[in-house]
């Protein structure tokens, strides 16, 4: 019989006792699950891990200091020339390349500005692109145009617009002034959600910051540095002498120590996972192996009537072998599938993501067929072996 | 076509070997249609489970199409079967969780032949035993007689050698039995096909060409039915 022919054979002989094949391969399940979720958990926490120490394109690494004032309304800003000072001063005994103050990169900035003659506390928005989210009340957006060239220009709240000014048009073509740089406001936007109040471009913003003030501190190191010693080093350093260390603190979250933490305990676990899960499948297999037995028994009949109109002893040895490993090896690829689901749950918990790679497909599905045919090949060598003239009697 | 020579055969029951065919010798030549006769227990189904390639533990000589059957391997014996033998059985022997119509095409598959290019042949087969459009039935719906006219629609796809019936007509009743050896005699007369069939009614023995009669293992007697 053909290969294909053998294949729909087993399946259809397995969809015919469908309870008892899902019941004996549960265990395949369970055991492949598991082993796949932690292995894609490890592969996922060494990736991240890799990615955290891996250099810049000129192989250089960096890291980042963050200043947290202990009073959260605080607009001031951490870091200031004098910590650049501080700790350029000590540069090459902390192996540093250069250290720059970084405004909060998350798209908005706290800031002093003036407008129309009065002071006030606002939060500004930086743009990298134009943004279409702004209904734009009056006047025109910022251009892609005027982020390129740094333009000097800003988006105004309809509140601020009109707390300052008596109409939302009469804001217009005035001025705000951002650390020392005028702004021409181009235009008016309708705060929905939003709590900024102004809208720059970032480039410019940046400029105008000039490394001055920022609550961000990026350090770059030269190649081959303990980075994670060095920023906790200069840490240390800022909290004793820095600009703001009695008002706030500073602190470097160290993602590489975080990782490596993650990643030993997962590795325990693997070894541990992996034992239960060989157990679970060797369980499992000896399941299969039963039923297998239990199926060439009852069918003993349809034994000896394919021998009679033409099966050879192989393609009964083969049809068996294929209905064993046919079952283990879905029980593989549902394990799979679940062991995926599981680890992408588990990683959201996790400051990494899960990666699944084909290898561990071949994983999960290699192991349950070879379950399949280290525990199927006896029952069907048995089914092969039935003697016809006892069959038939 | 088969030529057995001497033919002896021994079952072994514990410590006892049982001599169940003594020294058999016949020929059948293609287009027969043979009836072997005897009481229970006599020998028959042995014998023609050593002609029909299912038993291939025997002393002494069978030849089929000239080729001697003794050295042949257990993987030649199972080609044997699917290319030359039609088998019907008193039980049928239907797999009951296979449709009427992937019962009949099995041995096209056992053959090398794919399921999705059988079809028009397994349609064929059952027309020809009248059994039109039964086709995705389970064989449990079917009459015992309907069942063994599609044993031998399974038994005649393959287009074999010889048909070997071991009491063909043994579970069913006598109206039924009519039917299908009225089957067999069709067969015979019109596409030639070869029969050995095995009864022990002469009633049904008679509507044959030839009687060999067995008895304790040995042929008693050899004669063609005077018509
Ligand atoms: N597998 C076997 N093992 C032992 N003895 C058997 C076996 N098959 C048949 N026999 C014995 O061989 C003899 C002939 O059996 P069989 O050919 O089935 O007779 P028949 O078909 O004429 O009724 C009987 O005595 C039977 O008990
Ligand atoms: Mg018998």
């Amino acid at each position: 019989m053909k290969i294909t022919e053998l294949f729909f054979t087993a399946l259809r002989s397995l969809l015919t006792n469908r309870r008892r094949s899902i019941l004996t391969v549960l265990g395949i399940v369970i055991g492949i699950a598991s082993v796949i979720t932690i292995i894609s958990l490890g592969k996922g926490v060494e990736k991240a891990t890799l990615k955290n120490l891996q250099a810049s394109s000129s192989g250089k690494q960096s890291t980042v200091v963050d200043y947290y004032a202990d009073d959260l309304n605080s607009t001031a800003s951490g870091f200031e020339a004098s910590d650049l000072a501080l700790i350029n001063a000590s540069q090459t005994s902390f192996g540093l390349v250069k250290a720059d103050i970084v405004s909060d990169n998350d798209g908005s900035a706290e800031s002093e500005a003036s407008i129309n003659g009065a002071d006030q506390n606002v939060t500004v928005k930086l743009l990298k692109h134009p943004s279409s989210d702004l209904e734009i009340l009056s006047g025109h957006n910022i251009s892609q145009n005027n982020i390129m060239l740094a333009d000097p220009v800003a988006l105004i709240s309809k509140k601020l617009a009109t707390s300052f000014y008596s109409s939302v048009n009469q804001a217009l073509n005035t001025s705000v002034t951002i650390n020392g740089i005028s702004y021409q406001v181009i235009g008016v936007f309708k705060e929905d959600m939003g709590l900024d109040d102004v809208a720059i471009s970032k480039t410019t913003y940046e400029r105008s910051n000039n490394g001055e003030a920022g609550n961000k501190l990026k350090l770059t190191f030269n190649r081959g540095e303990n980075v994670s010693k060095q920023t906790k080093k200069i840490v240390s350093l800022l909290n004793k002498q820095g600009s703001h260390h009695l008002q706030g603190s500073y602190e470097h979250m160290d993602m590489g120590a975080i990782l490596k933490g993650v990643g030993s305990v997962i590795n325990g676990l693997t070894y541990f996972i992996s034992a239960i899960a060989g157990i679970s499948l060797f369980i499992a297999g000896i399941g299969v192996m039963n039923m297998m037995y239990i199926s060439v028994s009852e069918r003993t009949q349809e034994i000896g009537i394919r021998l009679a109109i033409g099966a050879s002893p192989k393609s009964i040895l083969l049809q068996f072998l294929l209905e064993a490993v046919l079952l283990t090896g879905m029980g593989g690829v549902l394990g799979f599938g679940i062991g995926c689901g599981l680890a992408w749950l588990i990683s959201l918990f996790l400051p990494f993501r899960a990666v699944v790679g084909l290898e561990s497909f071949i994983l999960a599905f290699g192991v349950s067929a070879i379950v399949g045919i280290v525990f199927g090949i006896f029952p069907a060598r048995q089914a092969s072996k039935k003697n016809l003239i006892d069959i038939l009697k | 076509m088969i030529r057995l020579e001497r033919l002896n055969k021994f079952y072994q029951q514990g410590d006892e070997k049982i001599h169940v065919l003594k020294d058999v010798s016949l020929q059948i030549q293609q287009g027969e249609f043979v009836a072997i006769m005897g009481p229970s227990g006599s020998g028959k189904s042995t014998l023609i489970n050593i002609i029909g390639f299912l038993d291939h533990q025997f002393m002494g000589q069978y030849r089929f199409k000239g080729e001697s059957m003794i050295d042949q391997s257990l993987s030649d014996y199972a080609r044997l079967r699917n290319q030359n033998v039609g088998f019907v059985f008193q039980n049928f022997k239907l797999i009951s969780n296979l449709s009427v119509a992937e019962n009949v095409g099995l041995p096209l598959l056992y053959a090398g032949h794919r399921r999705k290019n059988i079809a028009d042949q397994v349609n064929d087969v059952l027309s020809s035993v009248n059994l039109q459009g039964v086709g995705a039935k389970l064989p449990m719906q079917l009459s015992g007689g309907q069942q063994q006219r599609v044993a031998i629609a399974r038994a005649l796809i393959t287009r074999p050698s010889f048909l070997l019936a071991d009491e063909p007509t043994g579970a069913l009743d006598s109206h039924t039995s009519q039917e299908i050896l009225k089957l067999f005699i069709d067969l015979n007369h019109k596409s030639r096909s070869t029969i050995i069939m095995v009864t022990h009614d002469f009633q049904v023995a008679r509507l044959s060409q030839r009687i060999i009669r067995i008895l304790d293992g040995r042929i008693e007697s050899d004669r063609s039915v005077d018509q």
